[in-house]
């Protein structure tokens, strides 16, 4: 077993095999068709204690699952230790306000230090890393600010760090890493522990911009305990966390080729955020057509059916989804929604979308189905609508095309791609509308509803459109021909 | 100890001496109260019973009785510690409905193996067997007295405590008085009736203030975390008692006063009158911690948790440090004072009297084993406020280790030389102590903020 690479080595934060989604179904999807490749998984979770029950059957071809919780349970030790092994490292990192080069002088320790795996113990613990907070609290100028808060973010910032650098390190021939953020920072330490293999990266989602925003719609961390106080203009916390994303980003951008991401606005941004644009390429992603019939639409029911597929979190914005919802309604009684998907991630916000079903009096036309069958949901629906956020690119939209179902979806990632992109001379696929605007995503399903002209030719152009560039054959082909081409030059250079 | 911080506090901000020497007389009687019962009852036992008792069998009595007391501190003391903590907790958590199960239990335990201690002695002193029942009782009733002190501390009726202990007191001396006559096993039953009727009184009041349940709960004998403490709850008192344990059964110096019971009447009797100063010494810390150093405790986690900056944080911790040296000084100079004083009265009295029942030398020496002793056990109880439980194991393990040398060493050595063995370790001990809670505390910021699992 000691003897044992991997052919490719998959490195996930929070999905795949545990987690349903986009991104995990790609996941599988290439290891469900590449059975001549030997993968090995990395799953990155929050603890030790999150669920191990995979949602999808894991083929032969999977051979070992490493798992790396970043927020473990560290027991205090017996005795707390004084110093840490990488002290000075650390310094001349605080130094150089952790830059690239930093990091990467803190990883080459990290991976050939003995004791690694008590790297995050004995900094934690130690005397001199809790006085390093203290005079990194005063450097910062914090004063009247709490210096609890304070402690417990960094450590948590730390934290995530170091239980990527103290984790095991599997080797592999092709590390490909799922997206940047903490997966990335873990695929590019195996890569350097393991110098002749190949980094890969894949992003369905710009991370650094998923934090993002997410710290800027986030009460916490910049609200100290009774009152919320903005700091800085966009606060000391959140800066300091965006910054750290940002720094993980930067250090996989260094050292993968290639860097894929789905769509071409995905490059444009990977570009932005520092990636050299010769690494970077586009494989969108793809689906398995003979699971999908397609069924002409020639117009909407007399009762408009509109689904939606997702998990109800405040990523997919359901509430603007509701709101819109309340707009078609008030001129289509007879429409429905049906949303389907599990509510269990966030449940205050799934309570929140009910409550808000309830004021606008929406309950006879709007449901929430939980999880549903997608194939059998999609015989049943005229349009499919997203009101994300933030996405990649959306199965469910390629799915629904696939179908002939028209889509609204908002114009995030890649669904203007989509929906618009020119492919030899097709007609759009659907309407793409303004992101957390209730209005316009209302317009374009009541376009959809009043227009059947328009609606048939949506419906038509959507198989079309997914046939010629976004079939799974075509994704399967191509990352199987890269990892070929990697695995054979793996193989001449040993 | 919440309930007699509150209440010691409360007196101590009214007007007046009165009030002031009431939280010092109040303080006394929850520190000392066992202390205090045993030493009134066993001097009306002597007055008493020493006429109409013949002599070898009053020196019986007078040995089950320190045995019992000696025994039962050590024994009791690991469970106890256990407890404390654990209770502590569930107060601060808010779950007071789990007190008198926990506490129960408690009681189960320590009344077990007090009844099973005093089978094994009987088994090595056959003659007791026939009253075996009469020594199992008092021996339980002592232990659980121990740990009736522990909730006496949170509870708020202090009068009721007072009046327990004397009344109990009151009911011992007088049924001895009435019924015992010269038979030294009724004396026994007699002490452990009033015993009883103190624990009663004051269980009565606890569990009317908590809610009495008919139910045991034992998670606290599954927390690893407590471990420490229970070691380090036996060392400690080992630490302090070794020294007599050894005298008694290895020293040449020992006397077999009863059969199978030895003692070392010069020293006990010079432990027994030094041990006197330790009465208002204990209160007068007991006092202190909970009001002055408590209140600064208080005040640097509240600022902490309030959400205060670093530097706010920093002073609230060198109050705290100066806090727990104020104490300690303090402490030292009280004991010091009154232990001088008390030398002085006691070798005037006996100069005067002409009637030296004891060494002089070896009073002075023990005298200030007492106050190194108090010292000591300050400094454990400050470092326990501090959850530095490993090193409280550590300390008191070198100590007792310390002690126990040292004793093998010098116990056969000229009377002369008696009582400095535990003098060594008291020093030792104590340096230890200081060094260690002086080093925690001046970086109390990081152990407060490390020393959690993340």
């Amino acid at each position: 077993m000691s003897d044992y690479i991997a052919d490719v080595t998959f490195i996930i934060e929070g999905s795949y095999p545990y987690v349903s989604g986009g991104v995990a179904s790609w996941c599988h999807q290439l290891v469900c068709n590449m059975p001549d490749i030997q993968f090995d998984l990395v799953i990155l979770q929050a603890t030790s204690k999150d669920p191990r029950v995979p949602k999808y059957e894991l083929p032969k071809n999977v051979i070992n699952l490493y798992h790396v919780p970043l927020y473990a349970k560290l027991k205090r030790p017996l005795f707390l230790y004084k110093s840490f092994p990488g002290y000075n490292l650390f310094l001349e990192a605080i130094d150089e306000k952790f830059s690239i080069e930093s990091l990467e002088r803190l990883v080459d320790f990290c991976i050939t230090y003995k004791g690694r795996k008590h790297i995050r113990k004995k900094m934690i613990f130690s005397q001199t890393f809790f006085k390093l907070m203290e005079e990194l609290f005063h450097s910062e100028n914090l004063q009247g600010k709490s210096f609890l808060t304070y402690f417990w973010l960094l450590r948590s910032l730390i934290n995530g760090y170091l239980s990527v650098l103290s984790a095991p390190l599997p080797k592999a021939k092709i590390y490909h890493a799922v997206s940047t953020g903490y997966a990335g920072l873990m695929a590019t330490v195996l890569h350097t522990a393991n110098p002749n293999s190949v980094l890969m990266l894949t992003e369905h989602g710009i991370y650094t911009r998923e934090r993002t925003m997410e710290l800027s719609i986030a009460e916490w961390p910049d609200q100290d305990r009774d009152n919320y106080i903005p700091e800085f203009g966009g606060g000391f916390y959140k800066r300091l966390w965006g910054n750290s994303f940002a720094l993980m980003s930067h250090f996989i951008y260094k050292y993968a080729n290639p860097i894929i991401s789905l769509y071409q606005k995905n490059n444009d941004l990977q570009i932005e955020e520092g990636a050299e644009p010769w690494k970077v390429s586009t494989i969108p992603n793809g689906i398995d057509l003979s699971l999908y019939s397609f069924r002409e639409r020639k117009k909407v029911a007399d009762s408009p059916q509109i689904g939606f597929i997702g998990r109800i979190v405040k990523i997919k914005d359901v509430k603007c989804l509701i709101r819109a919802a309340e707009i078609v309604v008030a001129k289509h009684p007879t429409a429905q929604f049906q949303l389907a998907g599990p509510s269990e991630e966030d449940e205050d916000y799934f309570e929140d979308c009910k409550e808000l079903v309830s004021l606008l009096n929406l309950q006879d036309n709007l449901h929430f189905l939980g999880r549903t069958d997608a194939k059998a949901f999609y015989e049943t629906i005229d349009i499919m609508v997203l009101t994300s956020l933030s996405e990649g690119q959306p199965l469910v939209m390629l799915e629904a095309a696939a179908c002939g179902i028209p889509i609204v979806a908002s114009d995030v990632g890649g669904c203007s791609e989509i929906v618009y992109e020119k492919l030899d001379g097709l007609h759009q696929c659907g309407l793409v509308t303004l992101q957390k605007d209730p209005k316009s995503t209302a317009r374009a399903l009541i376009r959809l509803i009043e227009e059947p002209e328009f609606f048939n030719a949506c419906s038509k152009a959507g198989r079309l459109r997914v046939e010629t560039k976004y079939s799974q054959k075509k994704l399967i082909d191509t990352y199987h021909g890269l990892y070929t081409k990697h695995l054979e030059l793996y193989v001449s250079e040993t | 100890m919440a309930g007699i911080g509150f209440e010691l506090k409360k007196l101590f901000h009214e007007e007046g001496a009165d009030h002031s020497l009431g939280a010092i007389f109040k303080s006394m009687m929850v520190t000392s109260g066992p202390w205090i019962i045993s030493i009134v009852t066993f001097t009306a036992f002597r007055i008493i019973l020493s006429p109409i008792m013949p002599e070898k069998e009053f020196m019986l009595l007078m040995c089950i009785i320190v045995y019992g007391f000696v025994f039962s501190m050590i024994l009791s003391s690991p469970w106890i510690t256990m407890v404390i903590r654990h209770i502590s907790d569930l107060v601060y958590l808010d779950r007071n409905e789990e007190l008198i199960s926990c506490f129960l239990a408690a009681v189960l335990i320590i009344g077990i193996q007090a009844h099973v201690t005093v089978l094994l002695f009987v088994n090595y002193a056959p003659y007791l067997k026939d009253n075996h029942g009469t020594l199992s009782y008092f021996f339980t009733a002592l232990n659980i007295l121990w740990l009736t002190m522990v909730i006496v501390g949170a509870m708020k009726d202090f009068n009721r405590v007072v009046v327990s202990y004397l009344a109990g007191m009151l009911i011992s001396i007088l049924l001895m008085f009435f019924y015992a006559g010269s038979n030294i096993f009724l004396a026994i039953d007699c002490f452990t009736a009033g015993l009883c009727f103190t624990i009663f009184v004051l269980l009565e009041r606890f569990f009317k203030e908590f809610g009495f349940e008919m139910k045991l709960n034992f998670k606290w004998l599954f927390r690893i975390d407590l471990i420490p403490l229970f070691v380090s709850g036996l060392l400690a008192n080992l630490a302090v008692w070794i020294d007599k344990l050894m005298y008694w059964s290895m020293s040449n110096k020992a006397v077999e006063v009863a059969p199978k019971f030895y003692l070392f009447p010069d020293y006990d009797l010079v432990i027994f009158l030094s041990s006197l100063t330790m009465i208002p010494a204990a209160a007068f810390f007991t006092v202190f911690v909970e009001t002055t150093f408590s209140d600064a405790q208080q005040d640097y986690l509240g600022a902490i948790e309030k959400g205060a900056d670093l530097e706010q944080i920093d002073e609230h911790a060198g109050k705290l440090l100066l806090a727990y040296l104020k104490c300690l000084l303090n402490l030292f100079f009280f004991h010091s004072t009154i232990s001088v004083v008390y030398i002085f009265v006691l070798t005037f009295t006996f100069d005067f009297t002409g009637f030296g029942i004891v060494a002089v030398p070896l009073l002075k020496i023990s005298i200030l084993n007492m106050v190194l002793q108090n010292m000591y056990q300050a400094m454990i109880v400050f470092l326990y406020y501090f959850d530095y439980q490993k090193e409280v194991v550590i300390i008191s393990a070198i100590t007792f280790i310390i002690s126990t040398v040292a004793t093998y060493y010098m116990m056969n050595l000229p009377f002369e030389a008696t009582g400095y063995s535990f003098f060594i370790a008291m020093v030792v001990g104590g340096a230890m102590c200081f060094l260690t809670g002086a080093y925690k505390i001046q970086r109390i910021n990081y152990y407060t903020f490390s020393n959690n699992d993340l």
